[in-house]
């Protein structure tokens, strides 16, 4: 048998929260026997030497927020045979993101006071500004998706993708929708591969893996207007997390048509909505009955087992 | 001239550089610099919806995610006039303590002990003294499962709402928190022997320490605004002592008390409440023989590891009288007009200040976030001006790892600095 050499790893941190880093420290029992599998060349968070490449392996997490983000993960690409995009940031741009759809100018000066210092630069993901060979998806990246991922980069196999709806996590394991309640939820346009943590806990899907690429965004954008949300609502809920994504990004204006076709049968159904006193609270009464009637089953189930 | 630069500095969460000029063994000019990418998260949190808003915001830190969630969610809470129930407050409690647990033991065994042994990183130390670091993974490891179990997530919580959870802790799991929990008080107390008995570099400087402080317990998610100057306030008043300002040619805003820096963090929590600890706390400081007020920075180590003893001992306490029953959220409605609430908890590193306004649709229309690192900046700077000189006489590696050790006490989350910095001294 050949000796095989550790493959050369470099972990970076452009702009983000480090979550996705910080998940990879969280695989505890697997931590020593993880780093022992690699040659670790570059990783600021957890050690003090750094060698500037060749990697056989870069993970970056964080998107493309500055100058200094650009040329680093430029400086990166040029050194390694293999690019990894960490989580949302990476792949999508993140919360930051955001930036994008406000007047950028005035967001500086009320931060900061003034605006002569700072990049205008927009928020982008790194697949916009170099060639990535590998995405994780997820807000913060699942660390036994990525432990996954790393076992089959190290055996040379090829690694695909879930290409379902988080929907379909939800129906398998009989989560009340929130769609169904009246709520916002991106569950059918976002991709699973999360187990949907957010709905099994009570959240609604906040959409952090990305929008899925045969996504019917029409038809979602319908279904939302007859649930009662304004255009101006779902564009908020769908730019929390991948509003940077080509399939949303001008989402105004990609869907102008299905939006006023929509809009006019929409604004038919929130009249009777209205007529029947449809509002937040009565939304949030069928929440909370719904919730409270789930958790006695799951309490009921609990105590039979 | 000499010119020493540390260049994304090495071991501390996000990323900053420290720029210091020496000349005929002089200090000139210290300059420490954050170079974390803007993302003005004050500015583009505005328009959330007000159950958003937790979710978004705990996107600011990956370590300290919970404190920001909380945070989020008692100031939208406190805008709203919602009040949560006990059951709820314990939870949460409870929820931070696994925080706690998690950061300081990734602090203390990943990013601080590796420079006290001579290793340049954890993984190195390990290959020399693997039960130390195995011990530090395995408190991690806990104080994770308990953010798991009550937060359905240890990075970016999934379970908690405004008003409550929408969905309660497993029974069993959490009785089974708590017996891990027993079982590692003993690594915690070793944890507090070994920094105590670490070559500590004697180094002293008064500053003023704040933490937030309720009648009963040591600082968690609630309690007036206090400090070692006497400072004692309700949490909205929080501007009359902690205030934002431009200094020289900064590009950003320091936190100043009466236009000094001062300290938040483990440090100014022991300082302030430390007859507030459990009992096998305070016996921990007591065997260490070491005296408190103190004013060495680098003694935040040793404060964060008598806090994983409190925290574990806090957290058995809480389960053991949690009932556990099902609650349905306080019901609540939209403000007439703008509303405002600011909610202040006890991040790892200190207090973190979430001050929102809501208007009549739910949305946030004013943010101001002030987080524990951008607290401390001010008070690092003042610390290295003062440390540097009698560094001077080393070798410019030997100094650097003294800065680094220095800047690596604070426990820095620079992620969190939502203000890009820089600061010029001349």
């Amino acid at each position: 048998m050949i000796k095989m050499e550790k493959p050369k790893i470099g972990l970076f941190s452009l702009t983000c929260c480090e979550g996705c880093e910080i998940a990879i420290l969280d695989l505890e029992d697997e931590l020593l026997e993880l780093f022992d599998k690699f040659e670790v060349l570059n990783f600021r968070l957890g050690q003090e030497k750094r060698i500037d490449g060749p990697y056989d392996i870069a993970f970056i997490e964080g998107s493309i927020s500055s100058r200094e983000d650009l040329e680093a993960a430029q400086h990166i690409r040029d050194k390694s045979k293999i690019v990894v995009a960490l989580g949302t940031c990476a792949v999508c741009g993140g919360v930051q993101a955001i930036k994008n759809f406000i007047d950028k100018k005035s967001a500086e000066e009320e931060v900061y006071g003034s605006n002569e210092f700072l990049d205008y630069k927009e928020v982008l993901s790194l697949e916009q500004v170099i060639k990535v060979d590998l995405i994780i998806r997820g807000c913060p990246i699942d660390k036994y998706e990525f432990l996954e991922i790393v076992k089959k980069l190290l055996l040379g196999v090829h690694h695909a993708q879930k290409e379902e709806p988080v929907c379909s996590e939800c129906r398998l394991n009989n989560i009340n929708c929130f769609i169904e309640n009246g709520q916002k939820c991106l569950g059918p346009i976002t991709y699973n591969g999360c187990g949907a943590p957010c709905p099994h806990n009570g959240t609604w899907c906040i959409g952090c893996r990305g929008i899925m690429a045969d996504s019917n965004i029409p038809a979602y954008l319908k279904l939302m207007k007859e649930k009662g949300f304004k255009t101006k609502e779902i564009v908020s809920f769908i730019r929390m997390m991948t509003g940077n994504d080509p399939l949303v990004k001008d989402i105004e204006r990609l869907y102008k048509d299905s939006y006023n076709e929509k809009a006019r049968e929409a604004t038919k159904s929130s009249d009777i909505q209205k007529k029947e006193g449809a509002n937040n609270d009565v939304r949030n009464n069928e929440r909370k009955q719904e919730q409270t009637k789930s958790r006695e089953d799951s309490n009921e189930s609990n105590k039979n087992v | 001239m000499t010119v020493i630069n540390l260049h994304h500095i090495t071991k501390v969460e996000g990323h900053a550089n420290v720029t210091i000029k020496v000349r005929e063994n002089k200090v000139e000019k210290v300059q420490l610099e954050v170079v974390e990418g803007a993302r003005l998260f004050e500015a583009i949190v505005k328009g959330r919806k007000h159950d958003e808003v937790a979710h978004f915001t705990s996107r600011i830190c990956g370590i300290c995610s919970v404190s920001h969630h909380l945070a989020a969610t008692i100031a939208v809470e406190n805008a709203l006039g919602v009040l949560v129930s006990e059951q709820t407050q314990r939870l949460r409690e409870l929820l931070n303590i696994g925080e706690m647990l998690q950061s300081h033991a990734l602090h203390l065994f990943l990013l601080a002990l590796p420079d006290y042994y001579g290793f340049s990183s954890a993984i190195e130390m390990s290959q020399k003294h693997k039960e130390l670091v195995v011990m530090g993974l395995n408190m991690k490891k806990l104080g994770n499962e308990i953010m798991e179990v009550i937060g359905g997530r240890a990075i970016h919580p999934v379970t908690t709402t405004i008003g409550g959870f929408h969905k309660l802790p497993d029974r069993a799991m959490l009785h089974n928190l708590a017996e891990k929990m027993r079982s590692a008080i003993s690594d915690a107390q070793k944890t507090a022997e070994i920094f105590a008995s670490l070559d500590t570099e004697f180094f002293a400087r008064r500053t003023e320490y704040f933490c937030i402080s309720e009648l009963r317990g040591y600082p968690n998610i609630a309690g007036s605004l206090i400090s070692t100057e006497k400072v004692n306030c309700l949490q909205k008043e929080y501007q009359k002592y902690i205030q934002e300002r431009v200094m020289g040619y900064s590009r950003s805003k320091f936190s100043v008390s009466k236009n000094r820096g001062f300290m938040v963090g483990a440090l100014a929590r022991v300082n302030n409440c430390r007859e507030k600890l459990s009992a096998t706390a305070q016996r921990a400081i007591r065997n260490a023989k070491i005296i408190f007020p103190n004013y060495n920075p680098f003694m935040n180590n040793f404060c964060q590891a008598v806090e994983l003893i409190h925290y574990l001992e806090q957290g058995i306490s809480i389960i053991k009288r949690l009932e556990l029953k099902e609650e349905s959220l306080p019901e609540f409605e939209l403000p007439k007009k703008e509303a405002r609430g600011v909610g202040i908890v006890e991040a790892p590193r200190g207090i973190l200040i979430h001050d929102y306004t809501i208007d009549k649709h739910g949305e946030v229309i004013a943010a101001n976030i002030i987080t524990p690192t951008a607290m401390n900046l001010r008070n690092i700077e003042e610390d290295i001006e003062k440390f540097l000189p009698r560094l001077l006489k080393m070798r410019q590696e030997e100094i650097v790892l003294e800065l680094e050790k220095l800047i690596r006490a604070y426990d820095p989350c620079i992620s969190c600095s939502t203000h890009f910095l820089e600061v010029k001294w001349e």
